[in-house]
């Protein structure tokens, strides 16, 4: 059975308006992972023992352990314990709780490049430590991540086509289940991977263009 | 005198792991003066300066800013208290420093570097701080240069954008570290001129510098300080010519002998 190229245009409409779903909750985990890798960074640096050493433990499970197992951690392991969630819920905990950390690692790589002298400036002039994090710091630190939290984007865009497995229905699935309906998986297959590169590839795109603004305007 | 002074420092001391880096330090200055703190490198001025910031938290004494106790301070009862960072916070303004390394915010303008600290600390209108920060910068010769960021400035610039944003929050006290170190030494007289200025307008400066002959032309006072304490201090012309403490007059001569090396051309100005 050959490559139909009508037959990807027909169901490319079915495709995309399933991406609306991974776009959607890609957004609700960027946004989950930049205010829960900021507030993790923010509790780090606040270097007290015990909690940073928890925090490296949770850490090293993430980074360790592969993000499809802590879908199915969160979809099928948490309802034990008493937290039941559905499908999206649990999928987009997941991911984000990933994501967190690898805001919170790149954030705080960045945060040893912010020269120690301004914070003591602000300081100094009696600015008081939240005011520091959100004019001072936080500023500088995001521009500076802009690149990782681009890259960063992309990994979640495709970390939601792993949500099907979980019974989401998104681009993946649908394709999936055109497959098996018309048992043409080459075009579905090349379809859905289609959709996912031009998400990335307009993610990319707009974080260069967001990148060379911020270099303008920064030292 | 018989004024409150602007700044009373008395016993402060501060040991970093077992080492004393200040050594019960008194020191009063009064309003209007400028008072340049001298001695060799590691004698501990720069952290008495932390210290009269809070950056660095002294051990034992206390600071007194305007006849306010900063940091901690003696109840009439005898008993030492501190002061939370909220009250410590409330203070700073009165102190302002200009650092070394200058410390602008790279990421904002040189107007706004001098605003965002009045409107965030003084809860100053926004309005009403732009109009203190341009006017500020106006008159250390920054006009044209406001909307520039700090990369964009030479270092005597950012040297007066971190004066004009230390003055926006209307301090009691400046302190200056090192001003003329970070500088190329054809900009020392341009300092100068700055510190000048300033003591027109009434204000209160305390200047620490290694440079013997930039003390000797800025400062009403000099206090020479060693191994963490104060050894001697008094008008700054008496201090140049005749120095009574033998370290002293060590560092003088030594400081004299290396300038004369270095450029012969500079002499030393103490007939203002």
């Amino acid at each position: 059975m050959g490559f139909k190229l009508d037959f990807l245009l027909s169901i490319l409409p079915r495709l995309i308006g399933a991406a609306a779903v991974n776009i959607r909750l890609a957004v609700i985990i960027m946004l989950l992972a930049l205010a829960l890798g900021t507030a993790l960074t923010i509790v780090r640096s606040l270097k007290v023992a015990a909690v940073n050493a928890c925090i490296a433990v949770v850490i090293s499970f993430v980074r360790g352990t592969p993000l499809l197992i802590q879908i199915f951690i969160a979809y099928y392991v948490l309802p034990a314990v008493g937290l039941d969630l559905s499908p999206e819920v649990a999928g987009v905990s997941a991911i984000a709780f990933n994501s967190m950390v690898f805001v919170s690692e790149s954030m705080r790589g960045g945060l040893a490049t912010i020269d120690v002298g301004q914070i003591e400036a602000s300081t100094a002039l009696g600015l008081p430590p939240h005011a520091i994090w959100l004019r001072v710091v936080l500023p500088q630190l995001f521009r500076r991540i802009v690149p990782v939290l681009i890259n960063e984007a992309t990994i979640v865009v495709k970390g939601t086509a792993l949500l099907s497995v979980i019974t989401v229905v998104d681009v993946l699935r649908t394709a999936q289940q055109i497959a098996s309906a018309s048992y043409r998986p080459f075009e579905t297959m090349i379809g859905s991977a289609l959709v996912f590169l031009v998400i990335n590839l307009v993610i990319s795109l707009s974080g260069r263009v967001a990148e060379s603004r911020f270099a303008t305007a920064r030292a | 005198m018989s004024a409150t002074p602007v700044l009373r420092v008395s016993a402060l001391t501060k040991r970093f792991h077992g080492v004393i880096a200040l050594d019960q330090v008194y020191l009063d200055v009064h309003a209007g003066e400028i008072v340049a703190l001298i001695g060799p490198s590691g004698c501990g001025k720069s952290t008495l300066l932390r210290c009269l910031t809070w950056l660095e938290q002294p051990d034992d004494g206390f600071i007194e800013v305007a006849g306010k106790p900063l940091g901690r301070e003696l109840t009439p009862g005898g008993v030492v208290r501190h002061q939370s960072r909220r009250q410590i916070d409330a203070l700073r303004p009165q102190v302002g420093i200009v650092f070394q390394q200058f410390n602008l915010w790279p990421h904002m303008t040189a107007l706004e570097n001098v605003v965002r600290p009045q409107t965030v600390v003084l809860g100053r209108p926004r309005a009403e701080a732009i109009r203190r920060g341009e006017e500020l910068l106006t008159r250390l010769g920054l006009a044209d240069r406001m909307d520039r960021h700090p990369h964009a400035l030479s270092g005597g610039q950012k040297q007066r954008v971190a004066i004009a944003r230390a003055l926006a929050m209307d301090p009691a006290l400046m302190l200056f570290d090192e001003p003329t170190s970070a500088l190329d030494p054809e900009l020392v007289g341009e300092v100068l001129a700055v510190l000048r200025s300033l003591a027109e307008i009434g204000m209160t400066m305390l200047v620490v510098t290694h440079e013997i002959g930039f003390a000797a032309n800025v400062a009403d006072r000099i206090a020479f300080m060693d191994q963490g304490r104060i050894l001697e201090e008094g008008p700054a012309r008496d201090i140049i010519a005749a120095p009574k403490e033998p370290r002293l007059r060590n560092f003088i001569d030594l400081v004299m002998a290396n300038r004369r090396h270095d450029n012969p051309g500079t002499t030393i100005d103490t007939t203002e």
